[in-house]
């Protein structure tokens, strides 16, 4: 018995993957879809941002150069555009560009990461661990089958080794554990009442010491 | 029907041996006769063409052939006869329609992965199904319910005659054959010889799985704690769930195998990748208060753990020990148990400790642990130890002595049983009692009084640690702080 991950299946759009969390109400970090240069305004976001190519067919943005992070003015989001376009159009020819989301770059907390797993064996999973680009090193993550309660979203805390970071080592304050639990209660109910998502990266999550917010989400959906 | 057809592997009013054989060498043989030594109430009926009696029973040469009522059927021919065996109980329950459970304990079915083998497990299972047979196995090596007095299987379970029959409240199931015969032998090897309640082998699960006999064994007032051998599961959620609802009213141990894991996914979400198999069994163990153990050792001792020693109260653990360096093994032991604690004792245990004991003893320092001393006698080892299971402050106690030549052992033995008795329904100690051969005998005696002691203080206090995780699941399920 050995698990694969679904072949037949497609990546959503980090902005269309927004869109089914919001229905949820998930805290995302503000952020506006542009389609093309000219409406290059920010309308009320506030700097600095980060700038990201949307599309379907480049799920892992970052390792093709499509994200731009500290813009901090209308000149930088134009030359960005172009910037991850030349660069994109060298590596993913094929890749369709169906525009660029501009989102608030958030300062401060600690980047944890959610996910859910629909499994052919075990059913609705959820996962929680330590953010950012040292997750698939370091596993140190926790797992468990959905539904659950906040007591046992806490204790799928507790059991992470970087627990304590939550909690505030060496003067830190605490972060909003509260919240992070709930969020993954939250996760849990999604994930049952939607079988069709059969994974779902919520990566990274900030965790501030008084709220949480999601900065980046990429679905994979079943079928064609 | 509300057992769900089970009934008929415990309860049996007759059982059918096909195969049967006078040959000691043969697995016939044994099955018959462990039925004899067992002390079946009911009728054994052996079927073999080749023979007119086995072991002064009368033989018949075919299932279709027996007048009796035939309840359970036992099959040990071998799998190229299936053909044959099942067109005679499709000929009986045409007419007699009398039998409700099959064990196939022979192999060369759907295990060998060849189309042959698929083939007469079909047939197998196809012709009991028509039926509504319930069938355990095949490639099993079959059932022991000690509570009823069956056993079928056919192995040598070295347990003494005297014993046989007697049922404790661990039930058992295998989904290895080797493993199951291999702990059958080896806990009646033990000092305190470790007796079954229900013991089942089930094979390639055609028919009868472990959802099937969990839900028989969460019913079964006789059964006090269930432990699982697990290699794998189709339908791991769902097994997982009737295993939290049965640990919230009985503890269920398993040893789950398997833990390498199949090589590179495909490229998909991070969550994906990070998917493995195994980590997802043991963080849903942990979820559904279900406890893993990591080694047939640490089965063995688990099993009986739960099966003789009270159930911690709470995690204060106290450690007394006769001998420096095992008591730091224990300590050292004791930290890699987060969820384990070391007790602070009262000042009146403490003063009472010093007065007791020699003064160069060490008394709580640190916290939770006495040494007391390899000039110890027997009234220094057997008092210490009630004073510390006197305080309310202690939940259990490691219990640690390396018996020197000078110390009346047999005395010592004695002594510790009478305390174990003592408190057998109160608190927990686990007592290793370290000498090789020397003490053998004290740990027979205090093993056949049924309490347990251990060779080393590291396996004592993994035990606690996996007593100590049940009690504090039990108690979040039943709400309280955790």
């Amino acid at each position: 018995m050995e698990l694969k991950s679904q072949a037949s299946g497609y990546f959503l759009s980090e902005v269309a993957t927004y869109k089914l969390l919001e229905d949820y109400s998930f805290p995302i970090a503000p952020y506006r879809v542009i389609n093309q240069i000219n409406e290059a305004k920010i309308n009320g976001l506030k700097y600095p941002l980060v700038l990201k190519v949307v599309s379907p067919d480049i799920p892992h943005k970052s390792d093709l150069g499509g994200i731009k992070l500290n813009i901090s003015s209308r000149e930088e989001v134009i030359s960005g555009i172009e910037e991850i376009t030349t660069s994109l159009k060298k590596q993913e020819p094929e890749a369709k560009i169906e525009g660029f989301l501009l989102q608030e770059m958030v300062q401060n907390g600690h980047q944890m990461m959610l996910g859910l797993k629909q499994d052919p064996i075990f059913g609705t999973l959820l996962m929680v661990g330590m953010g950012g680009i040292f997750v698939e090193l370091l596993k140190d993550v926790s797992w468990r089958l959905a539904p659950i309660d906040l007591n046992e979203a806490k204790r799928m805390l507790r059991q992470l080794k970087a627990y304590p970071i939550l909690e505030g080592i060496r003067g830190q304050k605490k972060s909003d554990i509260d919240g992070l639990a709930e969020l993954l209660v939250k996760l849990g109910q999604f994930g049952l009442e939607n079988p069709q998502i059969t994974e779902l990266d919520i990566n990274p999550v900030f965790v501030r010491e008084d709220d949480l917010l999601i900065a980046d989400a990429l679905a994979l959906i079943q079928g064609e | 029907m509300t057992d769900n057809g089970m009934q008929a592997f415990f309860t049996p009013k007759s059982i059918a041996v096909v195969g049967a054989s006078n040959n000691p060498d043969k697995p016939g043989s044994t099955i018959v006769e462990n039925l004899f030594k067992i002390g079946f109430e009911g009728a054994i009926i052996p079927v073999n063409p080749k023979e007119e009696e086995v072991h002064g029973l009368k033989c018949f040469s075919g299932i279709d052939e027996i007048p009796e009522e035939v309840e359970l059927l036992v099959l040990i021919t071998p799998s190229g006869a299936i053909d044959e065996v099942m067109q005679q109980v499709d000929k009986r329950m045409a007419s007699r329609n009398d039998i409700k459970g099959i064990i196939c304990a022979a192999a060369g079915y759907g295990e060998i992965n060849t189309e042959e083998g698929n083939r007469r497990e079909r047939t197998l299972l196809d012709t009991a199904n028509k039926w509504d047979i319930r069938v355990i196995g095949p490639n099993c090596i079959g059932v022991i319910d000690n509570a009823n007095r069956v056993d079928t299987t056919f192995v040598e379970t070295l347990m003494p005659e005297e014993l046989r029959g007697e049922a404790g409240g661990l039930s058992f199931i295998s989904q290895s054959g080797a493993v199951a015969a291999s702990l059958l032998m080896w806990g009646a090897s033990l000092a305190s010889p470790l007796k079954f309640n229900k013991f089942l082998s089930i094979g390639n699960m055609g028919d009868v799985d472990f959802i099937d006999l969990l839900e028989y064994l969460e019913k079964d007032p006789v059964t006090e704690v269930i432990a699982l051998y697990l290699e794998g599961y189709p339908q791991a959620g769902k097994l997982l769930k009737t295993m939290e609802r049965i640990a919230k009213k009985k503890p269920v141990i398993v040893l789950k195998v398997g833990r390498s894991e199949a090589g590179a996914k495909a490229a998909s979400s991070h969550t994906g990748s990070l998917a493995g198999e195994d980590v997802i069994y043991d963080n849903l163990f942990k979820q559904f208060g279900i406890i893993r153990v990591g080694t047939l050792e640490e089965l063995m001792d688990t099993m009986q753990a739960f099966s003789i020693i009270p159930l911690p109260r709470g995690n204060q653990t106290f450690l007394l020990s006769q001998a420096g360096g095992p008591g730091i093994i224990g300590t050292d032991a004791l930290s890699f148990e987060p969820q384990l604690s070391l007790a602070k004792i009262s000042q009146t245990t403490k003063q009472k400790l010093k007065e007791e004991l020699v003064p160069f003893a060490t008394v709580c320092n640190p916290e939770g642990v006495a040494d007391i001393t390899a000039s110890a006698t027997v009234a220094h080892h057997v008092n210490s130890l009630e004073m510390v299971l006197e305080d309310i402050n202690v939940d259990a106690v490691i219990f640690i002595t390396v018996v020197p030549t000078f110390l009346p052992k047999v005395e010592l033995g004695k002594q510790v049983k009478e305390l174990l008795e003592k408190w057998k329904d109160q608190k927990p100690v686990f007592p290793v009692i370290m000498a090789g051969k020397w003490v053998e005998e004290v740990r027979t005696m205090i093993g056949q009084a049924n309490y347990m002691t251990f060779e080393t203080p590291e396996r004592a206090v993994k035990v606690l640690g996996n007593m100590v995780d049940y009690y504090n699941f039990q108690n979040q399920a039943r709400g309280g702080s955790h």
